[in-house]
């Protein structure tokens, strides 16, 4: 509609800038890395994201509805030690109930949020911090034991690297999650909750919904941590508070809600994870690195708010939907103090 | 029985009488027209039918059956459908997915894309919407296809009672409203159409009330249609307040102070030129939504304005953001619409409140001195009717009216010579609104410049030196003198043209 160039309307597609993100660092690490790339090499990598991929698009489907969700961290940090100690025994039967805690947390952060009414952050960042204490009282110090079979199912082969296979099944279940009517209404939630309702949307019912599909994310990204990195470890889920809303930003999503998509959250995480080794082969120390990081999420966002400027006034043009219960008028008003 | 029976309904926002026994009846397959002053209850009234707003009594029953009130779900089972004026679509949804939001078509859970694209083709066609591309973002719509993507969608839920409200404020063709509003109604549905052009009202409507203060104060019916009788009915407000009388005598061959010429805001404001000179009131009047607050935020650097001159004592005035437009010349500062929100720290004491403008000038080494603080804003505070031991209070916990005051007294500390007052009296108590006249009087006669848009039309005609009206964004009409009564203002509001107000 505008008269812009290619670029600027190629731009206006989060996961495409997110991709364009990754492609970069890719670039980089194919070049740098001695010896090139090796299939071990990118399924270590690849491995090693799945787990935040899984996190982040949970937070992701949250921050579409316009609410926030800090609790992923500690989703993780309890299912991990779970899977490494009390579910280590029941071997398959570990992998479902690590991610039926996941769920449960996410039915207690929809009913906090949606029934009573209670600030997500505050409600979130609560269980983040219940759940973190929990995680270092049932393994207090990193160890346990992790299941080989579970261990074997994430990490093995299946003529490509499984990591890879898993990636597609995730981007699939996506693509088909964004077409059912929760997955449409979600996006609506986010851009304006009101004009949802008054279209005779049950919106609370969908909120509460993403929170309890978020927890399971959750749930699953811990087991598959677990499987990893083939150890519990409690702490070892704390920078998924930060790396999953990284991710997101990244990734391109409106941190207000209604817009983005799973697919670049997927690509951000990628690329928070591909950072490091291109870093390392740099021979640039660690501390550099969050420098490093910090600064490309907010050159992300930068691009992405510049990209989208005209977008979002129009968008912002069309909200314009009456508050339910907002006061109108005024006929007299008696003398109070 | 009617289909529609509302009777008694009341509801007050605090201190504010929003409904106070509204009573009214549509048959089926009437259409109904609502028309009433800005604040006379009409948007209350379609928010209580709708279900979000709970009314604090009366009764509404849809066929004889009581509706729940307050319940979004209830209203819309019963087949209550609105085209609100305020648009509720769904700005990044399809025209497809904003028609069929609570209906989307799916298969074994998977939403059925190509089904959506063919269902709202058809919705669209059977409405006569050909120029809408149902797989268009609705932010990509001009406001005139959004206005009718949201009646479609009211239509379309083959409503027995139809809500418009407000349905051709962006909408310049009233023949496809109209064709498709009829045919609603010969299907049986009942209608209720509320707009402020009466124009419409009298070409569509069977039969129609007059609200005022909350409450249905008159009828009319199709073919006996009295224009006159219809403005009276809907001003009919008494004059109980005496104004205090100008101090000052306006130097008509001294400069503007406030000079806009050609201004345009968005798609709200179009073509809009005015002058206030030092010393003068300026009454700007017009319903709601008519461009008056774009033009008021827009002169404040408060919204970017989209072309236009304006000039300040004579200089091109400098509107970036609200702090260059207090600093650009003889400074523009704003009383704005939404006391509560846009105009007072809640929190904070008066004191504080008043203090803001001059806070840079109380400061030393980086702190405020409070003894200062309290000095000068007492003695703005004073000027301003204040109550000394309300300094001290959070102004969160005053009334309307002396919070109004309050605001008044920073505006005076901003040191700025041109004022725009938006509705400065909206909600506050008469003996409040005594002193915010004497207020304006007095900083008029100190060479104050002053536009002041009011809902109360008397109240403009009482203070101010001439009235502007505004309609359709643009100034329709400029009264001066003995020419300024309410019933010229109304007439001029309610978009009838110069040659046809005169010639009643």
């Amino acid at each position: 509609m505008e008269r812009r160039g290619f670029v600027a309307r190629v731009l206006r597609n989060g996961t495409v800038r997110a991709a364009l993100v990754l492609a970069v660092f890719l670039i980089a690490w194919s070049v740098l890395q001695l010896g090139g790339l090796s299939v071990f090499l990118i399924n270590s990598w690849l491995l090693l994201s799945l787990p935040l991929v899984l996190a982040a698009s949970g937070v992701t489907l949250v921050i579409f509805t316009g609410e926030f969700d800090l609790s992923a961290a500690g989703v993780v940090a309890v299912t991990n030690v779970l899977m490494a100690t009390w579910l280590s025994e029941l071997g398959w039967l570990g992998l479902p109930l690590a991610v039926l805690v996941g769920a449960v947390v996410g039915l207690f952060n929809g009913f906090l949020v949606v029934v009573m009414r209670l600030p997500a952050i505050a409600v979130t960042l609560a269980t983040f911090i219940i759940l973190g204490g929990l995680a270092l009282v049932i393994l207090p110090t990193p160890g346990g034991r992790i299941d080989p079979g579970i261990i074997d199912f994430f990490t093995g082969q299946l003529v490509v690297p499984r990591s890879i296979i898993f990636l597609m099944v995730i981007a699939l279940l996506w693509l088909l999650y964004r077409n059912t009517r929760m997955g449409v209404h979600a996006y609506g939630v986010g851009q304006d909750a009101e004009a949802l309702r008054l279209s005779g949307v049950a919106v609370d019912r969908v909120k509460f919904g993403v929170f309890a599909l978020a927890g399971t994310l959750y749930g699953l990204a811990g087991a598959v941590l677990a499987a990893v990195v083939q150890t519990g470890d409690a702490t070892i889920g704390s920078s998924y508070l930060l790396a999953t809303f990284a991710a997101v930003a990244i990734g391109g999503a409106a941190f207000t809600g209604g817009s983005g998509s799973v697919l670049g959250t997927m690509l951000g995480a990628l690329t928070l994870t591909v950072i490091p080794k291109v870093l390392f082969v740099l021979g640039i120390s660690g501390w550099v690195q969050r420098v490093f990081e910090g600064m490309l999420i907010i050159a992300a966002v930068l691009v992405g708010a510049v990209a989208t400027q005209s977008e979002q006034r129009k968008v912002q043009a069309v909200k314009t939907t009456p508050k339910v219960e907002a006061p109108t008028v005024s006929v007299s008003g008696g003398e109070r103090p | 029985m009617s289909l529609l029976q509302v009777s008694g309904l009341a509801k007050k926002y605090g201190d504010a009488i929003a409904l106070s026994g509204a009573d009214i009846e549509v048959e089926a397959g009437e259409i109904h027209g609502l028309i009433g002053e800005n604040g006379a209850g009409k948007s209350t009234l379609v928010k209580v039918l709708s279900g979000m707003v709970k009314p604090d009594a009366g009764d509404v029953t849809i066929g004889g059956e009581q509706l729940r009130l307050g319940h979004l779900r209830a209203s819309r089972n019963v087949g209550i459908r609105t085209a609100f004026q305020e648009l509720t679509l769904l700005p990044r949804f399809t025209v497809a997915e904003n028609l069929l939001v609570d209906e989307l078509p799916t298969q074994l859970g998977m939403l059925r894309r190509r089904a959506l694209q063919s269902r709202a083709a058809d919705i669209l066609q059977e409405w006569d919407v050909t120029d809408i591309d149902p797989s268009t973002p609705a932010w990509q719509l001009p406001l005139s296809a959004q206005q009718r993507l949201e009646i479609v969608r009211a239509l379309n839920g083959d409503p027995r009672l139809l809500i418009l409200d407000e349905p051709t404020a962006a909408l310049p063709d009233t023949a496809w409203i109209f064709k498709h509003v009829r045919a609603a109604a010969e299907r049986g549905a009942a209608v209720l159409y509320i707009s402020h052009k009466l124009a419409e009202i009298e070409e569509l409507c069977d039969l129609g009330s007059i609200m005022r203060n909350g409450r249905i104060v008159g009828q009319f019916t199709r073919g006996a249609f009295d224009h006159d009788d219809v403005i009276s009915q809907m001003i009919g407000r008494s004059i109980d307040i005496a104004f205090p009388p100008p101090l000052n005598r306006v130097d008509t061959s001294a400069a503007p102070a406030l000079h806009v010429e050609s201004l345009a805001v968005g798609e709200q404001v179009v073509d809009v030129s005015l002058d206030v000179r030092p010393g003068e009131i300026v009454g700007v009047a017009g319903l709601e939504g008519q461009g008056q607050r774009e033009i008021f935020y827009a002169l404040a650097g408060a919204t970017g304005l989209t072309s236009g001159r304006v000039s300040l004592d004579g200089q091109p005035a400098d509107l970036a953001s609200p702090r260059s437009a207090m600093r650009s010349g003889p400074g523009v500062a704003l009383v704005p619409e939404e006391r509560k929100r846009e105009g007072l720290f809640a929190d904070m004491s008066t004191t504080q409140n008043i203090s803001v403008p001059i806070l840079k000038s109380l400061t030393r080494f980086g702190l405020v001195r409070r003894r200062a603080e309290q000095s000068r804003s007492g003695q703005a505070a004073e000027e301003h009717y204040i109550r000394p031991d309300y300094l001290a209070r959070q102004i969160g916990s005053l009334s309307g009216g002396n919070q109004q005051k309050a605001i008044l007294a920073r505006t005076a500390l901003t040191g700025s010579s041109i004022m725009l007052m938006f509705d400065p009296t909206r909600g506050i108590d008469p003996a409040a609104k005594l002193e915010v006249y004497k207020t304006l009087r007095e900083a008029s006669a100190g060479g104050a410049a002053i536009l002041f848009y009011s809902t109360e039309i008397p109240e403009l005609i009482g203070m101010c030196d001439r009235v502007l009206v505004v309609y359709g964004g643009s100034i329709v009409a400029e009264l001066t003198g003995s020419a300024m009564t309410e019933d010229a203002v109304m007439r001029h509001a309610v978009g009838k043209t110069l040659q046809e107000a005169e010639s009643i």
